[in-house]
């Protein structure tokens, strides 16, 4: 019995790790924060008492019993209006990591009153943002990938001058997604098995040519229908290999060539292929994308080790050398800097070398002390060298949480602008609000270094 | 004291894993089946599970174009009484009102258009939320076209003719 209670305890909670629902908590932020703007014009036609569902018409199109919704009682437009602005900026907040585990919180139970408040708009994306937003909501493990989590990761890495090791929480959060997705991908395409349209094909050539549904023209979708029949016995046959992901890894090890790693990375492929191409050719709403952020859950440390080498050799032509980032180390703002840029360094690109250290004179061959001192310097593995906003610029693509920004950085006048503003931040980094500041101390270093 | 509080903690989680993943998995179970064991299940064990998954909003099915896909294809077309006759709101081409706006409103039509009668007063007050933003007087009159087309399952084989819905006529309010 105790071994029967220790297997249970084990498998509900042993540790895994937890960058995997962080990833979840910014992506289900995103997919949120998008769809939900895009109501903006509508929400008070929706969801108030002056648009087309008052209270006094909800026993005729929505359940009367057992449902809760705050619209309920707040009916009037701005009130409504003021509630929705609060959820997208709790969907900006889950997004970017602001007090992760409050705005989760806060912008599922809206997401939960907007829904109760008229369900004739929803459909599976809103299904999915809600068991997404739900697991979130419980899960101990959301803070991964969060601003909220930058302090922590600056003040351990002032002390032991490395980042924090990946957070770690409890499995069972991973079990209730895994299942809520087996569960819908099960029973979806048991649902499809009762028609007859799935069997010849004719499901997706309907699908493709539905005018609600198709995003190109009529001669787009002739094209893709022709595959018509393999795309629909693709889509049960993965539909029904996610139940594959209830058996106990020892039975999948006697499957031949089959691991769980293997079978759990095959399926989320298979899924991204699946809802990508949905998302490309159909306009389902916010389907398609809140199950790619669902999916973001399912990944694991070994996942993101192979995502880190595969995207390095994809983007980074598989260099060994990283990026030598030298900075000021005696500034305390420079330290700051340097610990959020490796907190974005999920593919350990960067290699920081404090200018004051001796290991200078290894990586900074032809650059002074004064040229140094001036902005931050970095040198790429070819050798180039780039200063204070064009080395922020070129970096921007290194670091993945930089990437929707990157391209921005090369609007015409960025550089005018991201130079200003570098300057001033530079300037003021001796003025020694940033702790430790010693920067009354580094003439006789300077000195030191010249003579040296 | 602790120790024991940490272990009832740790084993209501379990509890309510279970439970949920139970509830889920019952609740989810296609409509379409009709064999005696779902029947029982729907009949006697929904109803115990489905006051959690109501109150936790975590009611769900998944019959995503299934068993069949939609084949009906309804256009809508939204006018304003003028002096001279009937005039086209302009922000109403649907389905091709906006790309943004686009799926919300077919959901809302289709809901309406499936259950005509009983929704009728749902209806009247979605078309009048329009009036406004169409700079319609108060007693004017708002009307909706509809027409309908069906897909054909042969992919060679045209849809059929469009078949016009009966027109919505409403006063503003």
């Amino acid at each position: 019995m105790r071994a029967l209670f220790s297997s249970i305890h084990h498998f509900f909670f042993q540790p895994v790790d937890a960058r995997g629902f962080g990833l979840m908590r910014m992506a289900w932020g995103f997919t949120m924060f998008v769809y939900w703007l895009a109501r903006w014009p509508d929400i008070t036609r929706f969801y108030s008492n002056a648009g087309m569902l008052p209270v006094s018409l909800e026993s005729i199109a929505m359940r009367s019993f057992l449902r809760f919704s705050l619209f309920d009682v707040l009916t009037e437009p701005t009130v409504v209006f003021g509630f929705y602005l609060l959820m997208l900026a709790g969907s900006f907040c889950c997004m970017v990591g602001i007090f992760p585990r409050i705005s989760t919180i806060i912008t599922t139970l809206l997401l939960f009153s907007f829904h109760e408040r008229n369900y004739m708009l929803l459909g599976g994306g809103d299904a999915v943002l809600r068991f997404t937003g739900f697991v979130l909501m419980l899960a101990p493990g959301i803070h991964a990938y969060s601003l909220s989590r930058l302090h922590s990761q600056w003040k351990y890495w002032h002390k032991h001058h490395t980042l924090m090791p990946a957070p770690l929480m409890p499995k069972w959060p991973v079990i209730l997604l895994t299942w809520q997705l087996v569960m819908l991908y099960f029973t979806s395409g048991w649902d499809k098995l009762q028609g007859t349209m799935w069997f010849d094909g004719s499901a997706v050539h309907v699908a493709l040519h539905h005018l609600h549904f198709s995003r190109w023209p009529l001669w787009v979708m002739d094209g893709i229908s022709l595959l018509a029949l393999p795309v629909a016995w693709g889509t049960l046959l993965f539909e029904f290999l996610w139940l594959f992901m209830l058996l106990p890894s020892y039975v999948i090890r006697e499957i031949p060539f089959l691991s769980r790693h293997l079978l759990r990375r095959l399926l989320i492929a298979g899924g991204i292929l699946f809802h990508g191409s949905i998302f490309i050719f159909m306009d389902v709403g916010s389907f398609s994308l809140a199950m790619l952020a669902a999916y973001c859950g399912l990944l694991t440390a070994d996942d993101f080790a192979w995502l880190e080498r595969i995207t390095k050799r994809v983007l980074h032509n598989t260099s060994a050398k990283p990026i030598i980032v030298l900075f000021d180390g005696q500034c305390g703002l420079c330290r700051r800097s340097i610990a959020t840029l490796l907190t974005f360094d999920w593919l350990h690109r960067l290699h920081p070398v404090d200018f004051h250290s001796p290991e200078r004179d290894h990586v900074a061959h032809g650059l002074s002390f004064d040229d140094l001192n001036r902005a931050l310097h970095i040198r790429l593995p070819n050798g180039k060298t780039y200063l204070g906003f064009s080395a922020f610029r070129q970096l921007s693509w290194s670091l993945p949480p930089l990437w929707p920004l990157a391209p921005f950085l090369y609007l015409p006048g960025a550089i005018i602008i991201g130079n200003w503003l570098y300057e001033r931040i530079a300037n003021r980094r001796k003025r020694c609000k940033h702790e430790n500041c010693h920067h009354l101390d580094l003439k006789p270093a300077k000195k030191a270094l010249h003579q040296a | 004291m602790q120790a024991i509080l940490k272990s009832t903690a740790k084993w209501s989680i379990v509890v309510f894993c279970l439970f949920h993943m139970t509830a889920v998995a019952l609740y989810t179970i296609p409509e379409t089946t009709k064999d005696p064991l779902t029947l029982f299940v729907r009949t006697n064990i929904t109803p115990v599970i489905r006051p959690y998954l109501f109150l936790t909003s975590q009611w769900q099915r998944w019959n995503l174009f299934s068993p069949d896909p939609l084949r009906r294809i309804t256009t809508y077309t939204l006018e304003k009484e003028t002096a001279t006759g009937w005039e086209s709101v302009p922000n109403f081409g649907y389905p091709r009102m906006s790309p943004f706006k686009h799926i919300d409103y077919f959901k809302i039509l289709n809901a309406l258009d499936n259950d005509r009668e009983k929704l009728m007063p749902v209806r009247t007050a979605f078309l009048q939320s329009f009036c406004k933003e169409a700079g319609v007087m108060q007693g004017v009159h708002v009307r909706l076209h509809a027409s309908s087309v069906v897909l054909s399952k042969n992919p060679k084989e045209p849809p059929t003719e469009p078949v016009p819905d009966p027109v919505t006529v409403i006063p503003c309010p």
